[in-house]
């Protein structure tokens, strides 16, 4: 991400008001490529930065952005040539290809190749030879699918991902736009976040053989990711022993993590996509470098900083529903954790999930916030008519109606309904949110954070006052009990010591008398 | 949330929550409850899941708001949200799992502490056809309810009949729970969402025993104005009639 940042601080100065519709498309393109995230310090300062495609291009370049319809069958997607259960493919990729160059296309090239440079220290890079033996794997399968796809195009996307993003990269950005054609996905997602790491994949291996405390809460979950799916059905198949192993392995690599729910749907997304070496490969980069792992730390903070800054966004861009929602009582944390904690790939359709993921890999995770407000803008009227309940049930289970079509099953793909996934992914494009909101969204979060600290300090420091004062007032009650009875017993003397003196004097009185 | 309130017509809400470790079956007592479905292998529930009953209790009109929480620890810090308001909590647990009780034992706790003093706290102790011919079980329970039900036609037979899996031996003896659930003051009931035994009864017995007169003058109160417990015609299809079982209140304890 620091190649981004340098890019941006490039655009700027030459073209200070279109630097912000220029930069969107290629900023989409520079994925997290560090391979010590946690430890490089620009990275994480700069992580919000750069990484949410700037989306004022759709209001000006309108022509480029037109959607096109294309209807998906729900199980597309499936790798043919690496997963055996794999299904019919109705995934096209119809764009190959975009057309008009970035006018800053020389600064970003500039600024990826050094940054190019530093990284072929860092990471073996993966040699041509593999990459082109898994294309010529991809290629041989010959489905449906494989003869539309533009194989110059993407091959040599997948050559040399980084270089290429540098290059082409209003090409490749629209390209993503338009979807990965399915069968190459899985190499693709590798290559945008720079996964491939044997010495990870050797970790792996040696995780494989070791237990971890978290195997029994996996083992109860295996069944329960994706139970429709017929790669995961089966308990004893192939599926699920990968999705143990992925989850295992990371419970060990982690343990500060361990083993969350929500996370097997994440590595089943993965597995759908790669075998299970390279899915743990791409489970670890996600995890650290795009921070999806503060999603499943113990008190989940980034999970809690995206549902604040989702209802930041739900306030600036819908604030008549997010009025609605106020009044109705809905919290974004009753239907968006489920989103963000799984990437929405709970119960949502693959051929959507797939698209979101592009996205997410291609751009940063911050792209979820995109498809969520889209998602909201687009059934806006309707949820405006709801009622709290109806609301979270329309949330549930009818917010992808409005991208649904109904569609004839063909002999391939039985299915009767498609997705306009083109439609949906533009709108999310569309959405005007920009790193420097959610940058203010997060600075916001961390006032907030802190206020909520400072608070709960001071509530600490007064209840610890209140206790030390408490125990000086039982002290003081304690004295002043001892004191009363002192005093009582003085006056008990006194008084006696007065019935003597007048006994003495009545005494007296009569001696005298006598 | 007050709001909410308005959008069922003249019947009586009364919030609940689901609590209990991950896997005992929370998500598919309720979805015995309100569909009277099964699923063999239910997504783990991520974060919460509402969902809404009604049902008839006498002459009134109860519309159960169902907070369906997620069980793992990961997620505990969320259910404060979900509990802070309900006015019945179902804690579940897992017969063939003895750990599973102490967590509910540690929820109920909680929610003693945390939650509405007047909240009307069950027991469940779910999966219960998993013991059901196991000799473990020290006071048999002979419940078949699933037939009773009025709306069985969702429920196929297939369901009911597939054979229960594996590791099927009872870990927590009736007694025990029962015993501790009269201490603590709790309903106490052991269910399977899968055949459906119990489940009518554990939202009958909360039924009873919500302080509804309570719960009107709150409603009222907060501005939702709603004629109490006016039988509606308008509830013929999709409510449980919690009447219908009540002849047989069976093993239902301290009500």
């Amino acid at each position: 991400m620091t190649a981004d940042v340098t890019a941006a601080r490039m655009t700027e100065s030459p073209e200070d008001t279109d630097a912000r519709v220029e930069l969107r498309p290629l900023e989409t393109l520079m994925s997290p490529t560090s391979s010590e995230p946690a430890t490089d310090l620009d990275i994480v300062d700069d992580a919000r930065f750069s990484v949410v495609p700037l989306s004022a291009a759709s209001s000006d370049t309108p022509d480029e952005m037109t959607p096109i319809e294309e209807t998906v069958d729900i199980t597309a997607g499936l790798n043919e040539s690496r997963q055996p259960q794999s299904e019919a493919n109705g995934h096209g990729a119809e764009n190959g290809g975009g057309s008009t160059p970035s006018r800053n296309g020389a600064q970003f090239l500039l600024a990826r190749l050094e940054h190019q440079k530093e990284r072929s220290d860092t990471l073996p890079a993966r040699s041509s030879l593999d990459v082109q033996k898994d294309l010529e794997r991809v290629q041989q399968t010959g489905d449906a699918e494989a003869s539309t796809i533009d194989w110059d195009f993407w091959g040599e996307v997948v050559a040399d991902y980084q270089t290429y993003a540098a290059d082409h990269s209003e090409q490749l950005a629209r390209a993503i736009e338009a979807g990965i054609p399915s069968p190459l996905r899985g190499l693709i997602w590798q290559q945008m976040c720079a996964s491939k790491d044997p010495a990870l994949e050797q970790l792996y291996a040696q995780y494989l053989k070791e237990t971890s405390p978290h195997e029994r809460a996996i083992k109860r979950d295996l069944g329960r990711t994706f139970p429709n799916h017929a790669f995961f059905t089966d308990g004893s198949g192939v599926g699920q022993g990968n999705l143990s192993n992925v989850l295992k392995a990371y419970s060990l690599h982690d343990p500060e993590v361990g083993y969350c729910q929500g996370l097997p749907f994440v590595v089943a997304v993965l597995l759908l996509n790669m075998p299970d070496e390279e899915a743990f490969c791409v489970l670890v980069r996600l995890m650290y470098s795009y921070d999806l792992r503060g999603h499943f730390l113990p008190e989940m903070p980034s999970l809690q900083l995206r549902m604040f800054q989702f209802d930041r966004l739900l306030e600036e861009l819908l604030p008549v529903l997010h009025v609605h929602f106020l009044r109705q009582g809905v919290k974004s944390s009753m239907f968006c954790s489920q989103w963000f904690l799984t990437l929405f790939s709970y119960r949502w359709p693959l051929p959507i999930v797939y698209r979101i993921w592009d996205n997410c890999l291609a751009s940063g995770i911050e792209a979820i916030f995109g498809f969520s407000i889209a998602l909201l803008l687009k059934n806006e009227e309707a949820l405006l008519n709801l009622k709290f309940d109806q609301i979270l049930d329309f949330l549930k289970s009818k917010i992808l109606d409005c991208y649904t079509v109904k569609r004839e099953p063909t002999e391939e793909d039985p299915s009767t309904e498609g997705y306009l996934v083109d439609e949906f992914v533009m709108d999310a494009f569309r959405t005007r949110i920009t790193p420097f909101m959610l940058d203010a969204y997060a600075r916001e979060y961390a006032d907030l954070l802190q206020a909520r600290e400072a608070h709960a300090a001071e509530m600490d420091s007064l209840r610890n006052a209140n206790r030390s004062l408490t125990a000086q007032v039982k002290k003081l009650e304690d004295s002043l009990a001892q004191l009363d009875r002192e005093h009582c017993d003085i006056v008990k003397e006194l008084v006696m010591q007065r019935i003597t003196n007048e006994e003495l004097e009545t005494e007296l009185v009569r001696y005298k008398l006598l | 949330m007050a709001d909410a309130a308005a959008s069922a017509d003249k019947s009586i809400q009364v919030k609940l929550v689901l609590l209990g470790e991950a896997a005992v079956g929370k998500s598919s007592v309720v979805l015995r409850f309100v569909s009277n479905e099964f699923q063999a292998n239910k997504e783990p529930t991520i974060g919460a899941a509402f969902l809404t009953q009604k049902c008839r209790l006498e002459d009134r009109v109860l519309r159960y708001e169902i907070w369906d929480t997620a069980g793992q620890e990961r997620f505990h810090s969320l259910a404060p949200m979900y509990y802070r308001n309900a006015q019945a909590a179902v804690v579940v647990y897992d017969v063939t799992k003895a750990a599973s009780l102490d967590k509910a034992k540690s929820w109920v706790k909680e929610l003693q502490r945390q939650a509405n003093p007047h909240i009307v706290i069950a027991l469940a102790g779910n999966k219960v056809d998993l013991v059901n011919n196991a000799a473990a079980s020290s006071s048999s329970t002979t419940e078949e309810t699933s037939e009773d039900e009025p709306d069985d036609a969702t429920a196929t037979p297939a369901e009911l009949a597939q054979a229960a899996s594996g590791d099927g031996l009872r870990a927590v003896a009736r007694d025990e729970a029962q015993a501790y659930a009269t201490e603590a003051g709790l309903l106490f009931f052991e269910t399977s969402a899968k055949t459906g035994e119990g489940i009518v009864e554990l939202f009958t017995e909360i039924a009873k025993k919500i302080p509804i007169e309570h719960i009107l003058a709150s409603t009222r109160g907060g501005g939702a104005n709603r004629p109490g417990g006016a039988a509606s015609g308008s509830n013929a299809q999709g409510n449980v009639n919690l009447d219908a079982n009540n002849q047989t209140p069976k093993n239902a304890c301290n009500c």
